[in-house]
C-alpha cells in the first residue's frame, strides 16, 4: 500500500524482529540487517526511503554506518535514524551533530517510532 | 713673647740666626734700622700679607715708601699708614693692635722700640692672624682662659711634669676642688691612694704616662668603668708628649674619651650580624653569596643539612667544585647577572640528600654588591621543592584516579543503562505487537514466539540483576565456598554444550583434554559462573573469527582450564586493570558488555585456592587460564 522500503541495521535479533514486525503491520516494507557490514551490503541492492540503524555495534558501530552512507552519492539522501539504548541528551545531541535525521532511544513505544518515520519520510 | 727677648741684647747687625728663629714662629716678623730700612722680614710676613717678593728682596728697602702700598692692604689704610709713622716716631711698645685687612682677615700688631741705651737703633713690627682663640689666648698670655676651656670639655684632661706629677687636671677627671688641688703636684698613684680608688687603674695610667715620657711617642689604652648602676662605660685614654724646642719631653697631656657609644654599637652589630648568621643558618632554604670569580663567600647551614656536606669545606672554593661542574644552566645564569644583562634568574637544580634521595632545589639568584671587592658577586637561594613536587605528583595521581572513577562511574550507569534498555526494548515492541495480534484475531501459535521473547528478556535482566548483586556480594565478602568431589571433564562438557556448542553465531567450542582426567573438589555454581563468563567473553570478542578453544590440562598437583580465542587480544596497559570491578578495556569499542564477568571469574577462582593468568596479543586473540588445586582446603 504504501511501498515504503526501509532498511534495519540491528545487531540485536529479537529487537530487528520486532521492528520489522511493527514497520510491516503498519504497511512498511522491511530489510534486515544484522550488523553495520550487513547493512551497507543491503544498500548495493536496495534502495531504501529511510534507514533505521542501532548505535552500539561490534565491529562497525552505527556513526561508522552514517558516514558511509553519507559518503556514498547514491545513498547520501536517504533520510537516517539512529536508534539506540544511549538515552542521555548529550548522546543524542552528539547523534544528530553526525549528520543523522534522527534519533529515537530505546526502549520506544511502537507509535513514537511510526511517528518519527513518517515525520521523516514526509520532509524528505 | 719670651722669644723677642735675645733681639733687646744685640746690635742691630742682624745675621743668619735671625732668620732661624724667625721663621720657626708662626709670626710675620719685619725689623727695621733707625734709617727705616728693612733688617729683616721673614717669610711668614710676605705670606700674611701675601707679597710676592722673597724676604731677602726687601732687604734694605724703605720701608716709609714702602708703607704707602703696604697700607693700601688695610680697610682704613690712611689710617694704617699714620700709625705706623707715629709709632715709629713715638717709639713707644705697643701691643695687641687690631687691624682689619681688606680681604676681611683680622690681624693683630705688636711694636717695639729698638735702643741701645738712649738711642733709638730700629723698629720691630709683628704681625700675626687672629685665627682662633687658641691665638688670641697665645697672644694674650692669658692661661686662665685655657684652664677655663679645659675645665669645661666633657672629657678627663690631666697635664703631668716629666716626674708624672700632676700640673694640671680638669675638673671632669676629678670633681671635687679640694681632691683636685691636693692632687696638684702629687703623682697619680699618689691621689688614687688618697681619693681611695683602685689601685690597678693608678698603675696602669702611671705606667703608659712613664711610657709616654720615654718613647717621647703619644701612648693610648682602652679602660672600661663599670657604674653604680652596672652600665658599661669605655674610656680611649691618650697620653700625648709635648716636647719642648730641643725635641725633650717638657710634658705630658693625658685626654679620655668616651668611647661606650661606639663600643655599644660595635657590640649592637656584632650581636646583630651574629642573629643575622643564626637567622640564616635556621631557615629551611640554602643561602650562599659569591664573589665576583663565583667562589663561596658564604653558604648556610641548610646546605649541610641538605646535602650532608660541610660548609667549612668548600669556603673560597670555586661554585663548580662545590656544587658539581654539570650544573651548566644555573652558571650560564650566574654569569649573565655578574655581566649585568639580567637581575634576577630563577630555575631547578637536583642535587644529592643527606639521605642519599634526589632533592629539587629550586633557585633563585640575584647580584650582590660587595663594597670592599667593588665588584657584584651573587646571592643565590635555593628552596627545596622536593615533597612540593612529590605532593604535585600525588596530587596528580589523586587526580587522576578521581577522573578515572568518574569515567567507571560514567562507564557504569552507560553499562546498566544499555544493559536494561535492550531487553525493555524487546519485552516492550513484543508486548505492542502481541497487543495488535490478538486484536486481529491471531492464534497463540502466532503470538506465542513475542510472548516467548518477555519472558526471555525478563530472564536476561534477572540474570544481570543477579550479577550485579553478586559483585556487591563478592566486594562486600559475603559468597562463601561449599566444595564437593567433581568429575572436571564432565562439568566442563556439560557448561560448553549448554550455549556455546553452538554459540549464538553458529561458532563451535573445542574442548582438548591433556592427561587423564581427575575428580578436584569445587564449587560447581561458582566455577560454571566463572567459565561461563570466560566462554562469552571469548566468543564476544571474537567475533568472525575461528571457533573458540577449551583446553584443560592435569598435572600432580593443579590442573588447569584454559579458554583460548582470536579475538581483539587485550592492550599491554590494561592487564592490571582487567579484574576491576566494571573496567572495559579501550578497544572493546561498541561490543556491549558489564565489566563484570572477569571480577566474578577472578574472585571464584581465588576462592578455590586457584587464580587467573591472561596471556594476549592485540589483534591476535587472549588466553585466559584457570590454574586450580584438586584440593581447595
Amino acid at each position: 500500500m504504501k511501498n515504503i522500503l526501509v532498511l534495519v541495521i540491528e545487531d540485536e535479533l529479537a529487537i530487528l524482529n520486532n521492528i520489522c514486525t511493527i514497520l510491516q503491520i503498519s504497511g512498511y516494507n522491511c530489510i534486515k540487517a544484522i550488523n553495520g557490514k550487513d547493512g551497507l551490503l543491503q544498500l548495493e541492492t536496495h534502495k531504501p526511503q529511510l534507514i533505521l540503524c542501532d548505535v552500539m555495534m561490534p565491529e562497525m558501530d552505527g556513526f561508522e554506518v552514517l558516514k558511509k552512507v553519507k559518503e556514498n552519492s547514491l545513498t547520501a539522501l536517504i533520510p537516517f535514524c539512529f536508534l539506540s539504548a544511549r538515552a542521555d541528551v548529550i548522546d543524542i545531541d552528539f547523534g544528530l551533530s553526525t549528520g543523522a535525521n534522527g534519533y529515537i532511544t530505546k526502549p520506544f513505544l511502537a507509535k513514537d517510532l511510526l511517528q518519527t518515520i513518517s515525520k521523516l519520510l514526509s520532509s524528505f | 713673647m719670651k722669644k723677642l727677648n735675645p733681639i733687646f741684647n744685640h746690635t742691630l747687625h742682624l745675621n743668619e740666626s735671625f732668620d732661624f728663629i724667625f721663621e720657626s714662629v708662626e709670626l710675620g716678623v719685619l725689623i727695621e734700622n733707625a734709617n727705616r730700612e728693612v733688617e729683616f722680614v721673614n717669610k711668614l710676613f710676605c705670606e700674611l700679607f701675601q707679597i710676592r717678593s722673597k724676604p731677602v728682596d726687601l732687604l734694605k728697602s724703605n720701608t716709609i715708601s714702602n708703607a704707602r702700598g703696604f697700607s693700601m692692604k688695610f680697610e682704613n689704610a690712611a689710617q694704617f699708614e699714620n700709625s705706623i709713622k707715629d709709632l715709629s716716631i713715638a717709639a713707644v711698645a705697643v701691643r695687641r693692635e687690631q687691624w682689619k685687612l681688606r680681604d676681611g682677615r683680622i690681624i693683630l700688631r705688636d711694636y717695639f722700640p729698638i735702643f741701645n741705651g738712649n738711642n733709638l737703633k730700629g723698629h720691630i713690627w709683628i704681625y700675626k692672624e687672629q685665627k682662633n682663640i687658641e691665638s688670641i689666648i697665645d697672644f694674650k698670655n692669658d692661661v686662665s682662659i685655657i684652664e677655663n676651656a679645659l675645665h669645661h670639655l666633657p672629657g678627663e684632661i690631666a697635664i703631668y711634669n716629666t716626674k708624672s706629677e700632676f700640673v694640671f687636671i680638669n675638673k671632669a677627671y676629678i670633681k671635687s676642688n679640694e681632691k683636685r688641688l691636693w692632687a696638684i703636684g702629687k703623682t697619680i698613684a699618689q691621689y688614687y691612694s688618697y681619693a681611695n680608688l683602685s689601685g690597678q687603674t693608678a698603675l696602669y695610667r702611671q705606667e703608659n704616662i712613664n711610657k709616654t715620657i720615654q718613647t717621647k711617642e703619644a701612648v693610648s689604652w682602652e679602660e672600661l668603668n663599670i657604674t653604680p648602676q652596672k652600665n658599661k662605660q669605655y674610656f680611649l685614654r691618650t697620653c700625648h708628649p709635648v716636647l719642648d724646642n730641643y725635641g725633650q719631653v717638657e710634658s705630658v697631656i693625658e685626654q679620655s674619651i668616651d668611647i661606650s657609644a661606639q663600643r655599644k654599637l660595635e657590640q649592637d652589630l656584632k650581636i646583630a650580624t651574629n642573629n643575622f648568621f643564626t637567622t640564616l643558618d635556621n631557615v629551611n632554604d640554602i643561602v650562599l653569596q659569591t664573589d665576583s670569580e663565583l667562589k663561596l663567600k658564604f653558604i648556610n647551614k641548610a646546605w649541610e643539612n641538605t646535602t650532608g656536606n660541610q660548609f667549612d669545606d668548600y669556603k673560597g672554593k670555586p661554585i663548580f667544585d662545590v656544587l658539581s661542574v654539570t650544573r651548566y644552566e644555573m652558571y650560564n645564569k650566574m654569569f649573565a647577572i655578574l655581566s649585568g644583562s639580567v637581575t634576577e634568574s630563577k630555575g631547578v637544580i637536583a642535587v644529592n640528600g643527606k639521605d642519599g634521595k634526589e632533592k629539587q632545589l629550586q633557585y633563585n639568584l640575584r647580584p650582590t654588591f660587595s663594597v670592599e671587592e667593588n665588584k657584584t658577586g651573587i646571592l643565590a637561594t635555593l628552596t627545596d621543592i622536593t615533597h612540593l613536587k612529590q605532593q604535585e605528583t600525588q596530587l596528580l595521581e589523586l587526580v587522576k584516579r578521581e577522573k578515572e572513577l568518574n569515567e567507571l562511574k560514567t562507564a557504569f550507569v552507560n553499562m546498566v543503562s544499555h544493559e536494561l534498555r535492550t531487553p525493555l526494548t524487546v519485552i516492550s515492541s513484543s508486548a505492542e505487537i502481541l497487543d495488535l495480534m490478538l486484536q486481529a484475531g491471531k492464534s497463540h501459535q502466532d503470538v506465542a514466539i513475542y510472548t516467548k521473547q518477555i519472558i526471555d528478556e525478563v530472564e536476561k535482566m534477572t540474570a544481570f540483576m543477579q550479577d550485579l548483586l553478586m559483585v556487591s556480594k563478592i566486594e562486600a565478602g559475603k559468597i562463601e565456598i561449599n566444595t564437593k568431589p567433581t568429575n572436571i571433564v564432565t562439568f566442563v562438557s556439560t557448561i560448553i554444550k549448554n550455549g556455546f556448542n553452538p554459540w549464538k553465531d553458529g561458532r563451535n567450542t573445542i574442548l582438548e583434554i591433556k592427561r587423564n582426567a581427575l575428580i578436584a573438589q569445587i564449587d560447581e555454581n561458582m566455577l560454571q559462573h566463572a567459565l561461563q563468563n570466560l566462554l562469552q567473553n571469548a566468543f564476544k570478542y571474537s567475533a568472525g573469527k575461528n571457533d573458540v578453544k577449551v583446553r584443560i590440562a592435569f598435572a600432580t598437583t593443579y590442573y588447569t582450564i584454559s579458554v583460548i580465542d582470536n579475538g581483539i587480544g587485550i592492550p599491554q596497559a590494561e592487564k592490571e586493570k582487567m579484574f576491576t570491578s566494571f573496567f572495559r578495556a579501550s578497544n572493546t569499542g561498541n561490543i556491549s558488555g558489564t565489566g563484570i564477568g572477569l571480577i566474578v571469574t577472578k574472585y571464584f577462582t581465588e576462592q578455590h585456592k586457584g587464580y587467573v593468568a591472561v596471556k594476549s596479543s592485540i589483534n591476535k586473540g587472549s588466553i585466559f587460564t584457570l590454574k586450580l588445586p584438586y584440593n581447595t582446603k
